[in-house]
């Protein structure tokens, strides 16, 4: 009877403890938005964004109604037009890729794998165009400025596709080693393909010959070709 | 007396172990972050949508300004040469860029994804954030002329990456579905994505709904986000 009684206390106890842990489990699952210190971490970092980009409007803000001031006080000189005409150019064939641009970056050095496990996937022991997709995507996502590939430049619409043993950046075909060199802050570069969820730690699984070095300065010329658009007009306003 | 403490110390053990395992749970839950309180969130979103604001007056002033200074230009150097070389190279090199808003022909693919009733956790977005990336690769291959992905302008710095339950493009936070449209040869883009055992295949073995409607007129605005200079300097500044 006694011993009943204990064993009656204890799977009351072990009913309790698994309601709670339970219930804890569940509402960590269910609400998906719950709020966090990290969401909330993450919000603030979007504040400070936000407001680093509003203190770079104001800035660009000044300079406008600086120049505009200038217009319309000053005898204006139409040599001053054109130059301030020509770096709007020159700022623009920076964004296009059109011109040859240098600063501090990283370089990633990567070779096919040189191991190689009987009855395993050769596969997974070779870089494909996928692989080299995803890091271009990390190093952008890092705030890189340009990237290249093997010295060729990339653009939004810069095609990388499998092409056999090789790979086809666009018009030009590489075999490895394949050196991709990217124009940004070193730090946050090389910080986003060293976490966990980068594709390089998958790729070192797999003994493909990685080697990734900051550089203080690195030189990434302009496309060499002019995109030719037979469907793409500009849109006039209202058009929406 | 001896059965009475034998059973105490059986029932002193389990408390210890289910109080063990709590303390686990507990400091496990705030290894994630913990929890907060809703009104210091609600604080920081209030503030975010104040600068967002603030942001979308400041671009919209700066717009007016670059109108004012543009028409400036064009009364003071009417008939010139040079000028106008300047400004239609400039335009030129802006489409490449994606900072003019374009029109055409194309696509418009639609991806979404429909949980089944009563199902939690699956999002193939979430799960197969790279999809995206090869979707737009395909499309880049088949000589697409101009991309936005949910009006995100896909320009030479845009990334496609997953952060929490979003997949960030443009820094902007966007969740399914994900409309891509394209200007290109709609011919061209729409057979070249759905090759047998392509993308599209891809993405309907993971359950992703895939729409694709050629229009005659697209629209796809221009890239809004801020593009800093930090990091880059050109060779005439050297």
């Amino acid at each position: 009877m006694e011993k009943n009684r204990k064993l009656f206390i204890i799977v009351i106890i072990f009913i309790i403890a698994g309601f709670i842990t339970g219930a804890q489990f569940k509402e960590n699952q269910g609400s998906s938005d719950i709020i966090t210190i990290r969401s909330l971490y993450e919000e603030q970092k979007s504040i400070q964004n936000e407001q680093l980009e509003i203190e770079r409007l104001n800035k660009s803000l000044i300079e406008l109604s600086d120049k505009l001031e200038t217009y319309y006080g000053e005898e204006y000189d139409v040599d001053d037009i054109i130059d301030s005409l020509r770096k709007d150019l020159i700022t623009n064939k920076i964004l296009a890729g059109q011109e040859e641009i240098s600063g501090p970056g990283i370089r990633i050095r990567m070779e096919d794998s040189l191991e190689y496990a009987e009855g395993q996937n050769i596969n997974n022991y070779i870089i494909h165009n996928g692989d080299i997709l995803q890091i271009i995507n990390d190093l952008r996502g890092a705030g890189a400025k340009r990237i290249a590939i093997n010295g060729a430049p990339i653009i939004w619409n810069s095609k990388i596709d499998c092409n056999g043993a090789t790979i086809k950046v666009g018009r030009e075909i590489f075999a490895p080693p394949f050196i991709i060199e990217a124009i940004g802050n070193p730090e946050k570069l090389e910080g986003i393909l060293m976490s966990p969820d980068s594709i390089i730690h998958l790729m070192k699984l797999w003994d493909i010959r990685i080697h990734i070095s900051k550089r203080s300065n690195i030189t990434i010329k302009g496309i060499d070709y002019i995109p030719r658009f037979e469907y793409l007009q500009i849109a006039e306003e209202g058009d929406e | 007396m001896k059965k009475y403490n034998k059973g105490l110390l059986e029932i002193t053990i389990i408390c210890f172990i289910i109080g063990f395992m709590l303390i686990t749970q507990y400091r496990s839950v705030s290894q994630l972050g913990g929890f907060v309180s809703t009104t210091r969130a609600q604080e920081l979103a209030g503030q975010l949508n104040e600068l967002k604001k603030e942001k979308e007056g400041l671009i919209n002033k700066i717009s007016e300004l670059e109108r004012e200074i543009k028409e400036f230009e064009d009364q003071v150097v009417q008939d010139n040469q040079i000028v106008e070389n300047l400004r239609i190279n400039t335009q030129k090199a802006q489409m490449i860029a994606g900072l003019l808003d374009v029109k055409g022909p194309g696509i418009i693919i639609s991806l979404d994804y429909t949980p089944l009733e009563g199902e939690t956790g699956y999002d193939p977005f979430l799960i197969y954030p790279e999809y995206l990336l090869l979707l737009l690769n395909e499309l880049n291959s088949s000589g697409a002329e101009a991309i936005s992905i949910n009006e995100q302008r896909i320009i030479s710095t845009s990334e496609i990456r997953l952060a929490g339950n979003h997949i960030v493009i443009n820094g902007e936070k966007l969740s399914r579905p994900f409309v891509f449209k394209v200007i290109g040869d709609g011919q061209t883009l729409q057979s070249a994505i759905q090759l047998r055992g392509g993308i599209v295949d891809l993405l309907n073995s993971s359950y992703i709904q895939v729409n694709i409607k050629r229009e005659e007129e697209i629209f796809i605005p221009k890239f809004s986000g801020l593009i800093d200079f930090d990091y880059i300097h050109t060779n005439e500044e050297q």
